[in-house]
């Protein structure tokens, strides 16, 4: 009977005291840091609301139609790049250097654009999509090739189409097409114009066997059969029916979803709803427009009353603008602008500070793509740092000269939070999602090892594989060239290392220094001792090779990367097309002689500069002011809307640190209305008095109504007439309601089990209400700081409540 | 773009929005049709800042699509993550190519990522995806943020805004995180905002003894009253203007009553017209006591008093009826002091309406254990005993006490009583004689401990003493309860019982189940030692009382017991 009606309390125990641990690091460090996640993901209870079953076919993966800002196509030359990297890294470049030399490397920059690769495009994809399309019927045959003649083949494809496909992103997804040829293969010499001889089959029934893999740790049981697609195939098959008019193999559905313009229907009724309410409220509020004079003066009595409601560019400003950006120019511009300072499109070269890392990390990809030598490599350095940007810089740059022959395969320590999610993640991205999904179904336990397993093999072993990739290539598009390495990308990779047994990490460190087949590994984190984290089975095969990412050293760099940022280069503009080479001049002009150099920018960016050394955080905190900056050019009359809306503008900006500053309890703390501040007063004096770490609602209670009472006695003592009835004693409840706020805000927290042998605190959820212990996030100081905010923010509102709660904090 | 944006579309916002401007100025820069928006944006600020809401306009004015998860409805994690996919696809509008798409199943963050890049890769228009007090996630790891904030990276259209009303930041782990600050509204503005959009001001069919008002004098007062609420009542306690609308919804009735029934005001006066002094000296109750009342918010309402207009009019409807029943004296009470019928209805209603809560029985053993857990069993024999209810008086006793609290006596009284063996007559007196003699010593003990949390443990013996008495204070002012076991709550529930348990009729049983009763509704928690796997013996449970003394008493009240006789304090 006594177990029956067991609470537990022992189950709703909650670990607070970690959080809080946590939370005041986070507080005291502006650029925080990953921390540990020691706690392996579980996965969770069978709740969903949609249950979403079905097979994960990439049958329907389909490259979007390109991003072309992500593509910033052939970067500068690298005899340029060396004449670059000559060493103002740490020289420190004052304000007015930087200035005044800041047009030089715009002018300089080499002008290889994808335009050309985009007007070539066309025609040829034409041929190549024929082609394609024959072999990609011709999948079955390709068993008698020996891989020699497949490699030729692709070869020739390989010239044929000459430039690269367009793609959706600068990352390459296709299947792991794995036949390496043999290192003689590997010469660039065998590129020579054969045609292939393949008789050619219906396009519909490409359905190829799937190639049985010959690892020698692949399960003989299962082999994996089935239809191997990819990303590339889809895509192929997409040019065929646009280009020719017909397609061979049904486009998956959901590419014809009607894409609606209009918001959700219940939303705009909402909209409709809210109109017609406002509407009725705008008329009340006509109706008593005689009536708030009274109320007027009302409200100026009090003297906050006198601090205006922020007042910023209203109708005014925007109905000038509206004005001047029809110009379709400065919306390209601003377009191209605010797509770097999101980080949405990539910069055209690397910042010059991370020159030779840059450098390091570029020729170490490209060994391991041109000269198929594996590698591994960690970059290390904090978050913004541009440890991602490096990396897409580089890639986006081999990606233009070695088109195809590597892939990449993004993983990220937050989203793939197991071993298994990483695995079918790779797969997916391979492109070979399909047999994963059908073995996974039908046993997900064998499914991780059998994957494992084909994965290994099939990175393992080129020479057995070859017949297979080959085939596989021919599937999907015949085109080989070298051996195809294999990016692997591991964002977060301390996260990595908490997975169990580091399985994925051993595994993938094992090819890669086992050279057996050529792949890199590159693992981001902003953890510096990331390596003490790794096993020493996975410690001993990394390479050891890092590349630390600093952060800009001086304000003359930081001030140089902000000003690359923001104008405008050649490139970007023969990209965008529309824009006139005028316009672009003009607003690196403004930029550099108006906007940089005003006095609110700069503020943001020193600020910046010295608290952060976070380039995105300050591209966040600039981008309204760019967003709605408005540089005198193309009509005379903008340029006296300009200065209406320049100060539009800088009032922006210097509300711009409030965008970007994380919150902080000090910040909700002026917020606070009187008695939860009185409350917490009280809390603090207990500690400093009394020193109690701990204390319950009603040891704050009856201090709190100690207080009040003094302090009353005290007024009336001394005859203070003036000050009468400022503080009014909260009845238990009311505090009780503040008391509970606060621990919701997190002013407050529980303590739970801090003793070992208490009778009384067992457990967190067997104490409630009064009784339970809580402890303060703040001090008795930050009270009085926020005292001193507040009723200056207020201006002495509440009369004499400021005065006597300063005197609780000071007369301890 | 900003400047894309109408005029007038601008302006129906702005009104719409009120005291948002900059919020709303830069949220539709940040998210606009022609250019790249930021990955992730963090709206925080406290509740009730209409956070929400400024998002929503912003983005339904600039033509966005975006849809709305409210993560404080999600029970766990796996439950966000399909909601956010399900709204999605809903909101795209294709439903219907869930079966041909043949999307993951939406078991990990993982799956999320790969279904929402199928379904929004051939996508060129943003979407963005507003999470709601992401910082009230229910079971939410510590990567389920942070990952999140990642899902833009490689699905260029999809953007993320989170709201969050905790003051510390979302450990997101990323760069470059626009944050926008929704402070709580000032003075002026929630004043503004409440005058704006006022309740209803009369009641609905206007009573027939009603004087015509005119709307221009009710705003007037309203105005007033609005602003007075606000100074006494809202502005020291919260910040919400929710709660700031309730207060004045409940308040305004009773306020504005004097005046819609026809009251004549007292005083002299050359006109005999209610203005807003009047009726504020009038009903200056109504910013003190019961105004704090109004504040607080419970399920089921305490104040017995009529709050609404319905109410109020049932209320003056059955007054006149009794005034008509007697007619002679009536006219002359209520023209002497208008506050007494009020008073008398206060009186009238006070006992809570309903069903009570417990039984009886339970009632008295929830006292029982209210009284086990905050008297200190040295005072057990005193106050409990049999002795002590039937010989000299319970005052005398007290007395004692209090002297001996107060350091007059040192001399412990328990002696003689306990060797009398009287205080349990049947079957466990044994036990409860053990418990009288050997629990004190371990009592003080735990009780001690109880504050070692609280109070530092100094060793210099200098300091001690003080230790002492402070922890004795404290111990009296924290309230915090101590366990007690079976036994010696079932000898009290004896003692205190008012009828008196017959001799020889064993209560053990039933007991037991009624403190299971009380288990199960967390008034009494049981509380094992720590350490011990179970207890085996079910007369060393311990247990403790959870609730508070003002709880109990209310309990006891609705049955006719209390527990004043039996505190010491």
């Amino acid at each position: 009977m006594s177990s029956d009606f067991d609470p537990s309390p022992r189950a709703s125990k909650r670990r607070r005291t970690g959080r809080y641990g946590s939370q005041r690091t986070l507080l005291a460090d502006p650029v925080p840091q990953i921390r540990h996640v020691s706690s392996q993901i579980t996965t969770e209870e069978n709740e969903d609301s949609v249950n979403l079953e079905g097979d994960q076919s990439d049958d329907n993966e389909v490259n979007t139609p390109s991003r072309s800002t992500r593509k910033s196509g052939n970067r500068s030359a690298t005899s340029r790049r060396k004449a670059n990297r000559v060493d103002n890294v740490d020289s420190h470049i004052s304000e007015e250097d930087v200035l005044s030399r800041s047009d030089t490397p715009s002018t300089t920059r080499s002008l290889r654009v994808t335009r050309t690769r985009r007007s070539q495009q066309s025609p040829i994809d034409r041929n190549v999509a024929d082609r394609k399309s024959e072999d990609v019927a011709n999948g079955n045959n390709t068993n008698e090739l020996n891989g020699e003649s497949a490699a030729d083949q692709n070869e020739d494809e390989h010239d044929g189409q000459g430039t690269p496909q367009p793609r959706s992103s600068g990352r390459q997804r296709r299947p792991p097409k794995r036949l390496l040829e043999t290192m003689e293969q590997d010469k660039p010499t065998k590129r020579s114009g054969r045609s292939t001889t393949q008789t050619s089959r219906e396009p519909t029934e490409s359905a190829p066997a799937s190639p049985a893999l010959k690892g020698i740790l692949t399960p003989s049981r299962k082999q994996k059969r089935g239809v191997r697609k990819s990303v590339i195939f889809d895509q192929d098959e997409k040019e065929i029916e646009e280009q020719l008019g017909f397609r061979d193999i049904e486009t998956p559905a959901f590419k014809k979803l009607p894409k609606r313009a209009t918001p959700h229907p219940k939303k705009s009724k909402a909209v409709e709803h809210n109109d017609a309410t406002q509407s009725a409220m705008v008329e009340e509020e006509d109706q008593e427009e005689d009536h708030d004079d009274v109320l007027e003066d009302m409200l100026l009595d009090e003297p906050s009353a006198t601090v205006p409601v922020p007042e910023l560019p209203h109708t005014e400003t925007f109905s000038t603008q509206s004005l001047v950006q029809n110009a379709p120019d400065l919306q390209a511009i601003k377009h191209i602008v605010l797509s770097r300072l999101t980080s949405s499109s990539l910069p055209s070269q690397p910042p010059a500070h991370l020159q030779s890392q840059y450098t390091q990390l570029h020729s170490l990809l490209k060994a391991t793509i041109e000269s198929s030598e594996s590698n591994s490599v960690l970059l290390l350095g904090p978050h913004g740092v541009g440890k991602s940007l490096l990396l897409d810089l580089a890639l986006s740059d081999l990606s233009s000269t070695y088109f195809n022959n590597f892939h990449t395969v993004h993983l990220n320590g937050f989203i793939q939070t197991d071993d298994r999610q990483a695995l079918r993640e790779i797969w997916r991205q391979l492109g070979h999602s399909r047999n994963l999904e059908e073995r996974e179904t039908e046993d997900i336990g064998a499914s991780y090892a059998d994957t494992m397993a084909s994965l290994l093999s099939l990175l393992s072993h080129p020479d057995e594989m070859m017949d297979d990739d080959t085939e596989t290539e021919n599937n999907n598009r015949a085109q080989i060239t070298t051996s195809k390495s294999i990016v692997f990308i591991l964002d977060e990779f301390d996260l990595f290392t908490t997975h169990p047994r580091q399985t994925l990490l051993y595994n993938l460190f094992d090819i890669a220094q086992s050279r057996k087949a050529p792949i890199v590994v590159v693992g981001c984190s902003c953890r510096m001792d990331v390596i003490e984290c790794l096993e020493k089975r996975v410690k001993s095969r990394f390479s050891h090779r890092w590349v630390l990412v600093p952060g800009c050293r001086t304000l003359g760099e930081w001030q140089e990367e902000v000003r690359r940022a923001l104008v405008v280069g050649e490139e970007e503009r023969a990209r965008m097309g529309v824009v006139e080479q005028k316009c672009a001049e003009q607003w690196n002009v403004y930029i550099e002689a108006t906007f940089l150099p005003s006095e609110d920018t700069q503020k943001l960016v020193r600020s910046h500069f010295y608290f952060t050394k976070s380039l995105p955080d300050l591209f966040m905190a600039l981008y309204p002011s760019i967003a709605i900056s408005q540089p005198p050019f193309s009509t005379r009359k903008a340029t006296n809307d300009a200065r209406m809306v320049a100060t539009g503008a800088a009032q922006l900006t210097t509300r711009g640190p409030e965008l970007s500053a994380p919150p902080s309890i000090l910040a909700v703390l002026i917020t606070l209305p009187v008695l939860h501040l009185s409350l917490l007063i009280s809390m603090c004096r207990l500690e400093t008095i009394h020193t109690l770490t701990t204390s319950n609602f009603n040891l704050v209670y009856t201090h709190y109504t100690e207080l009040v009472q003094t302090s009353r006695l005290k007024q009336t003592a001394f005859g203070s007439v003036t000050h009468s009835g400022t503080l009014r004693q909260w009845g238990r409840e009311t505090c009780r309601g503040a008391w509970e706020e606060l621990g919701l805000w997190g002013m407050i927290v529980p303590v739970v089990g801090a003793r070992e042998d208490d009778g009384g605190m067992r457990g967190g959820g067997a104490e409630v209400g009064d009784t339970r212990s809580w402890r303060s996030e703040v001090a008795l100081e930050d009270v009085a700081w926020a005292i001193g905010q507040k009723f200056e923010d207020e201006g002495g509102f509440g009369g004499g409540a400021g005065e006597v709660l300063s005197k609780w904090c000071s007369e301890v | 773009m900003i400047a894309s944006l109408p005029d007038e579309l601008v302006n129906s916002i702005q009104q719409q929005i009120t005291f948002r401007q900059t919020q709303l100025l830069q949220l539709s820069l940040f998210y606009s049709d022609g250019f790249p928006s930021p990955d992730v944006l963090v709206a925080y600020g406290p509740e009730d800042v209409a956070k929400l809401e400024t998002i929503q306009h912003a983005l339904t004015s600039q033509n966005i699509h975006h849809v709305v998860v409210n993560c404080r409805e999600c029970l766990s994690q796996r439950h966000l993550l399909s909601k956010i996919f399900s709204r999605c696809v809903k909101s795209l509008g294709s439903e219907g190519a869930l079966e041909e798409a043949r999307y993951d199943r939406l078991d990990s963050i993982n799956a999320l990522f790969g279904n929402l890049k199928k379904l929004l890769q051939p996508r060129e228009e943003k979407l963005v995806v507003i999470l709601a007090c992401a910082d009230q996630q229910r079971g939410a790891t510590a990567t389920l943020f942070p990952a999140l904030a990642r899902l833009c990276d490689s699905i260029p259209c999809l953007s993320i805004i989170l709201t969050s009303s905790a003051p510390q930041p979302l450990a997101l782990h990323k760069a470059g995180i626009p944050y926008l600050y929704f402070p709580p509204f000032r003075r002026s503005e929630a004043i503004k905002l409440l005058l704006r959009d006022p309740p209803r001001l009369l009641p609905d069919p206007l009573p027939e003894y009603a004087p015509s008002i005119k709307q221009e004098k009710l705003n007037s007062i309203y105005n007033q009253f609005a602003t007075v609420v606000f100074d006494t009542l809202i502005a020291p306690t919260t910040n919400s203007i929710v709660k700031y609308r309730q207060t004045i919804e409940r308040l305004w009735p009773r306020f504005i009553w004097p005046l819609v029934s026809g009251e004549t005001p007292t005083g002299r006066s050359t006109n005999n017209n209610w203005d807003f002094a009047r009726l504020l000296s009038r009903n200056r109750i109504l910013f003190q006591n019961e105004g704090e009342e109004s504040l607080q918010e419970r399920l089921i309402s305490v104040s017995s008093l009529p709050s609404t207009f319905e109410e109020l009019v049932l209320h003056k409807a059955e007054q006149d009826e009794r005034l008509t029943t007697q007619p002679e004296s009536g006219t002359s009470t209520t023209s002497k002091s208008p506050f007494k019928p009020v008073q008398l209805s206060a009186a009238e209603h006070h006992t809570p309406q309903g069903p009570p809560l417990l039984k009886f029985f339970s009632t008295l053993l929830l006292l029982s254990a209210y009284l086990a857990s905050h008297t200190h069993p040295k005072h057990d024999i005193v106050l409990f005993s049999r002795l002590s209810n039937t010989s000299s008086t319970n005052r005398r006793k007290k007395k004692y006490l209090a002297r001996s609290r107060a350091g007059g006596i040192t001399k412990t009284p328990t002696k003689s009583p306990s060797k009398k063996n009287a205080s349990a007559p049947d079957g466990g007196d044994d036990n409860d004689n053990d418990t009288f003699n050997t629990t004190p010593s371990k009592k003080r003990k735990t009780s001690t401990k109880d504050l070692d949390l609280a109070l530092p443990t100094t060793s210099t013996p200098k300091k001690e003493r003080a230790d002492r008495s402070m922890r004795a204070i404290f111990e009296k002012t924290s309230n915090i309860a101590r366990p007690f076991i079976l036994e010696r709550a079932i000898a009290i529930l004896r003692a205190i019982h008012p009828d008196g348990i017959k001799m020889g009729k064993g209560i053990a049983d039933r007991v037991y189940a009624e403190l299971a009763e009380l288990e199960r509704l967390r008034l009494v928690v049981r509380q094992d030692e720590r350490g011990k796997v179970a207890v085996e013996d079910i007369l060393e449970e311990q247990w403790k009382c959870l609730v508070g003394r003002e709880w109990v008493v209310e309990a006891g009240r609705v049955w006719g017991v209390g527990i004043e006789g039996w505190e010491v304090e």
